[in-house]
């Protein structure tokens, strides 16, 4: 079967409107070229503790 | 009549990139003709030197000092200009992003959003990659150590969806002309690469830049596409898609080799399209594709030859000029005779110090033929793995950008400083003759990556001269004139250091092999050409 390519052909002939998660650098080299850019941090240490938390309050 | 003027701010520091942006912003103001705002390191008042920015105040500067050196108009205002720099200085490089904490309501106050960047650690990307294709959402995955079952099960979901998903492990893209993660400022044009490999994508557009052609897009799909377990799910997909893509008139397929069966598929999806094709599976067979495909579908070797079928085909007026620009001429020749006359008795290993993994690869492949087997951290054979990756033997050729070096780092790309220190120690090895470097410039990278090296090759190249030895130093730059590091003063500094610089990776290759078995003339290039360069 084909698969669909309308979605990925919109993507292309667009200037990408970028959602950045993770490394601030890369946000910031998408910013310094003029493309639209919005970042979201991302906190790894925030998340294993809303994890463990949410452990913890099953078991206690 | 301009102005010179130095500013020197005592113990103020902002980081190189941050800086870089400032300088950038500073040059843009009325009345500026030049300007470099830097710390004031030996490097940087060089630098404010050749560019007629140095004043006696900036010189006696110290490298925990602050330079603010402008070129300025005679009737430029002055105090205006300092005060946007002070503006510009006292800003966090965070106050001009839009930042969010939370995904959800970042997209739902942003729905224009068409593609997503995700760099969180990989065992996180599972989990905001299924959320984000769910959103509708093309993804360039750049986290790494993403389970492969993972890789194939979103690659699946994606195609499903209709979806691009580069990566994981995708170093670069370059949709629409923006440079996705590390890629550099190529022109557009109508040739579209598919690259499992970024530093694969990097080197081939910037050698089409450099003979006069552009990108239309550049899709990265990661470093296991073309494996038996992925299938080529995101390389077959973006042939389907550059297919009904009017940008683009020859694709480009670049990867390491896959696995027999999905060369094969890949190959037949080939045969099947429309357009021109050129694929470089480094070392990779090569297939009979039958009477009926020469001249649409060409097989290569390396990414220099990549870059020259791929010519053939998008403009066959210019292939002579590009094999020549590309080439090994005779300064360059002359150069290695040099550098070759010189070396003394013992001196008689290649060190390959590289930043990019496909690079090293290559690299690898091509003068395996000349000096045999190579150890590596990513070895061609397993019984060549390094025991020890900080430390070679022989001939090495490293990838440090490998997880031995990068696990908790920045890539070497952003953070020269462990190659700063490699480059010391195999300086001290007698048995050294040659060492290779890349400089990756664009988007992403470092600043000022030679500059970064500048003072480690110094010493490496007189350390080795006073115990009486003359160390050969190769170098290849994957930059544009486009890229926002200075491409011609970044090869120039090179050079005036006695480094050899080599248009292509494959010819640094070629210059290594020549100077190990001691024979740098034109019978040796031309067999070389006909050998790696000439698709099939």
């Amino acid at each position: 079967m084909q698969p669909d390519v309308e979605k990925a052909l919109e993507l292309l002939r667009s200037r990408p409107r970028v959602l950045s998660i993770g490394l601030e650098h890369f946000s910031r080299e998408l910013r310094r070229q003029g493309a639209r850019v919005v970042h979201v941090s991302w906190q790894p240490r925030q998340r294993l503790e809303r994890d463990l938390e949410e452990i913890l309050s099953k078991i206690l | 009549m301009p102005r010179i003027v130095n500013i020197v701010k005592k113990g103020l520091y902002r980081d190189s990139v941050q800086l870089l942006h400032i300088s950038d912003q500073v040059r843009r103001l009325e009345g500026v003709l030049n300007a470099m705002i830097a710390m004031g390191t030996k490097l940087n008042k060089e630098i404010l030197a050749r560019e007629g920015l140095l004043t006696p105040e900036g010189r006696d500067a110290s490298e925990n000092d602050l330079v603010i050196a402008l070129k300025i108009s005679d009737l430029a205002d002055l105090n205006g200009i300092l005060a946007r720099v002070e503006d510009l200085l006292s800003k966090t490089p965070t106050q001009d992003l839009e930042i969010y904490s939370d995904l959800d309501y970042a997209l739902d106050s942003n729905r224009d959003i068409n593609l997503a960047l995700v760099s969180v650690p990989g065992q996180y990307a599972r989990e905001v990659v299924m959320k984000l294709l769910d959103r509708g959402l093309h993804i360039h995955l750049f986290s790494n150590h993403v389970p492969i079952e993972h890789e194939v099960e979103m690659k699946r979901y994606a195609v499903e969806k209709g979806l691009l998903l580069m990566g994981p492990e995708a170093g670069t893209s370059i949709i629409s002309g923006v440079a996705i993660a590390f890629a550099n400022q190529v022109r557009r044009g109508p040739v579209g690469i598919i690259s499992a490999s970024g530093t694969g994508l990097q080197e081939v557009s910037v050698l089409l830049h450099r003979i006069g052609l552009g990108i239309s897009h550049g899709i990265g799909v990661g470093g296991r596409d073309l494996s038996r377990e992925v299938e080529g799910i995101m390389t077959l997909f973006s042939i389907e898609v550059l297919e009904r893509d009017p940008a683009t008139g020859v694709i480009v397929v670049i990867s390491k080799p896959p696995s027999q069966d999905v060369t094969r598929r890949v190959i037949e999806r080939i045969k099947a399209g429309g357009k021109g094709y050129v694929t470089c599976f480094i070392g990779g067979e090569i297939l009979d594709i039958g009477e009926k495909h020469r001249g649409r579908v060409i097989q290569t070797r390396t990414l220099h030859g990549a870059a020259l079928e791929t010519t053939r085909l998008a403009k066959s007026q210019l292939y002579w000029e590009a094999r020549r620009m590309l080439g090994i001429d005779e300064k360059i020749l002359n150069k290695i005779e040099d550098g070759i006359s010189r070396l003394r008795e013992g001196q008689r290993y290649v060190r390959g110090l590289y930043v990019g993994g496909t690079l090293a690869y290559e690299a690898m492949y091509i003068l395996k033929e000349y000096v045999g087997d190579i150890y590596s951290n990513t070895p061609l054979k397993e019984e060549y793995r390094l025991d020890n990756p900080w430390t070679s033997r022989e001939n090495t050729i490293v990838d440090l950008g490998g997880s031995e070096f990068t696990e908790g780092r920045p890539h070497p790309m952003i953070d020269p400083s462990i190659r700063v220190s490699r480059i010391a120690e195999e300086a001290r090895d007698p048995e050294v003759a040659v060492i290779m470097l890349d400089f990756i410039l664009g988007y992403g990278s470092h600043s000022d990556p030679v500059g970064a090296h500048l003072d480690a090759l110094r010493r490496a190249i007189e350390s080795s001269r006073s115990s009486g030895r003359e160390l050969i130093v190769l170098a290849h730059i994957v930059g544009t004139d486009s890229d926002p590091q200075n491409m011609a003063l970044q090869r120039e500094i090179l050079e005036r250091l006695g480094v050899v610089v080599l248009p292509t990776n494959a010819m640094m290759a070629l210059a290594a092999a020549m100077i190990t078995m001691g024979r740098a003339d034109k019978e040796f290039i031309e067999e070389f050409e006909e050998k790696y360069l000439v698709g099939f």
